[in-house]
């Protein structure tokens, strides 16, 4: 195994007093696709800005394919941009545009021209290489600007928001073929987006980016399954939260006190009365009428009322609301509600092991 | 059809006004056709002042310095102006505001004042006037201009295709010929366009700077009205007009086409 390929050591952003990102560090492996996800204005698109060279960290290093790069200038990185805004050159048509890079590194002709069209190929756009960007729908320019980033063989490909001006239909097909293209080529990418929904289909790894700071970074799963923070758990995917203090802990499971629900789940090295949180995702829980007949360390059960019920097609989302006026979304089958009313009292149950205690 | 009263005084209110801006022209160029040597009586329609004109070797010679003054002129102020367009633009810097308006300052510091203030400071470093201190007059004053014009198109430019190009390889300096420059090559263009015709109908500064053996067309122009106007100087004046009217709609035809 060879070392990661990008590698962020301790990097520090600040623009004046701003602190755009706080300490970050981060190992990327070759050939991963790894996304950069977090609300806007999280840092996420400055540190992709630094792996770029468009912007010069504060403090700490970044390294590429073993060097350092961090004073290097974007224009003696081996990485390739694609811009948010395609950023095409609206002087020049498709193919120059693509042609671009290997024309300023004094590529020879022929081979400039047969890389220009297997990128074009690849991008399905040969027909479109006289094409100005101004003749070109969204969708073509999108590809125009990954064909002519690809050209170059970058080490690794840098995406910022690169869906986001793409409606939903065309943004769901782009990224199908982005991640078969990451693919096929074997190509180290860095994704950035805000958008949850994209990072967990797109990635090998997602790195939670929250106020500058790295919250958590692993597989999709990992994120979705295992949040190591609220922030991570409330940002990814639809999550219920319960706050409350650790009353009591054995080596299997703990007690949780939510303002008087009683909560199990599994047992973490915490001290008795921390404040903690448990998260629970709707589809985790179910619906029943009466208590299950059971012990308190087998399953949680929570006493409520339906408020409200949204109809999704497939499955339908059932708002119970739990002593203390706190909401919980539950997720029924569409085929198979329950016989309850809004206003009816019914109980949430989970097992206690798919509550997530959270201490941030 | 009736129109209302209202309406009928606002048509007879813009045809006043477009008649008092272009009136005055057009019997200009009327009277540069005129066979009579006053400009008060129509007697005939001649082309004979043009040919005329063509054969006073004063008037052909102050051209030639106009156009001389202008083409040279133009051609540093917009490549001044155009960097400083781009330099304002691009980086920033401590002092920067200061500046920028400092750039723009000599578009309403009274002209005469630019002119007296020209001819001392050549006075005072004993530069003798003649083609040098004109066309550094011009380019002073029309740098502004140039700067004006470049940073409007700059204004529209995408700071991002920049950035793609240096990530694609491409060095500043690449970058700055390969992309910045093509892309407000319009901008650039038009404003050399009004930096020539700055030059070449500049009569006030030019009056203070030009030596006894450098005078520019207008200062001609200005000079032959001292013994009243002759249909030579109208026809002289509408060639002017001719040829302003040229580049400008020339320049706006690039602008719009590009843009």
């Amino acid at each position: 195994m060879l070392g990661p390929m990008v590698e962020l050591q301790n990097v520090v952003k600040r623009f004046g007093q701003h602190t755009v990102v706080h300490d970050l560090s981060l190992h990327i492996q070759k050939g991963e696709f790894l996304t950069l996800l977090g609300p806007s204005g999280c840092g996420k698109t400055t540190t992709l800005r630094m792996i770029a060279g468009f912007e010069h960290p504060t403090s700490g290093k970044v390294k590429l394919d073993g060097e350092f790069v961090q004073d290097l200038p974007a224009y003696s990185r081996d990485v390739n941009t694609v811009f948010q805004s395609y950023a095409l050159f609206p002087h020049l048509n498709a193919y120059e545009n693509v042609a671009f890079g290997l024309r300023v590194k004094k590529v020879a002709r022929e081979e400039i021209d047969q890389r220009v069209k297997q990128a074009l190929r690849l991008v399905q756009l040969e027909e479109y290489a006289s094409r100005k960007p101004e003749q070109l729908s969204g969708g073509q320019r999108q590809r125009i600007a990954i064909a002519r980033a690809l050209v170059n063989n970058p080490k690794v490909l840098l995406l910022d928001e690169p869906l986001g001006a793409l409606d939903q239909k065309l943004r769901k097909q782009m990224q199908v073929e982005l991640k078969h293209l990451q693919k096929q080529l074997g190509v180290t990418f860095v994704f950035v987006t805000h958008d949850q929904e994209e990072a967990l289909t797109m990635s090998d790894r997602i790195a939670v980016m929250n106020k500058g700071v790295l919250e958590q970074v692993g597989t999709p799963a990992d994120i979705y399954d295992r949040p190591a923070t609220r922030f991570v758990a409330e940002f990814i995917g639809e999550t219920n939260l319960l706050t409350g203090t650790v009353k009591l802990r054995d080596s299997r499971r703990m007690l949780i006190d939510c303002g008087g629900m009683e909560v199990a789940a599994a047992s973490l090295q915490l001290p008795e009365n921390e404040k903690v949180t448990v998260a629970i995702r709707p589809e985790k829980s179910a619906l029943s009428l009466a208590p299950v007949e059971t012990g308190i360390d087998q399953l949680v059960q929570l006493p409520g009322r339906l408020t409200e019920r949204i109809y999704c097609g497939g499955i339908t989302r059932t708002v119970v609301t739990l002593p203390g006026g706190i909401p919980f979304v539950a997720v029924e089958k569409t085929d198979q509600l329950l016989p309850v009313n809004e206003g009816d009292e019914l109980f949430v149950n989970w097992q206690p092991e798919h509550g997530v205690v959270l201490t941030r | 059809m009736r129109y209302s009263l209202g309406r009928k005084f606002s048509v007879f209110y813009a045809s006043l006004i477009y008649l008092f801006l272009y009136m005055p022209i057009a019997i200009l160029i009327l009277y540069s056709f005129n066979q009579s040597k006053l400009n008060a009586v129509w007697t005939g329609f001649t082309f004979d002042w043009y040919v005329k004109l063509m054969q006073n070797s004063d008037v052909l010679e102050a051209m030639k310095t106009s156009l001389i003054v202008a083409l040279i002129s133009t051609l540093a102020a917009t490549m001044i102006g155009t960097l400083a367009a781009v330099g304002m633009y691009r980086y920033h810097f401590r002092g920067k505001t200061a500046l920028d308006a400092m750039l723009y300052l000599p578009i309403v510091i009274p002209e005469i004042v630019m002119g007296i203030s020209m001819l001392a400071l050549f006075a005072q470093l004993k530069v003798p006037l003649g083609y040098f201190t004109l066309i550094a007059a011009h380019i002073t004053f029309s740098v502004p201009f140039v700067v004006v014009v470049v940073r409007a198109r700059l204004a529209g430019f995408d700071k991002s295709i920049e950035e793609a190009a240096m990530d694609l390889g491409a060095t500043p300096w690449q970058t700055f010929v390969k992309v910045t420059m093509p892309v407000i090559a319009p901008g650039i263009l038009a404003s050399a366009m009004l930096a020539f015709t700055l030059s070449l109908d500049d009569v006030i500064i030019s009056f203070f700077v030009a030596g006894p053996a450098s005078a520019t067309l207008p200062l001609k122009i200005f000079s032959m009205v001292k013994f009243g106007v002759t249909p030579e100087i109208n026809a002289l004046s509408t060639l002017m007009l001719v040829v302003t009217l040229a580049i400008v709609i020339f320049a706006e035809r690039i602008r719009m086409r590009k843009e």
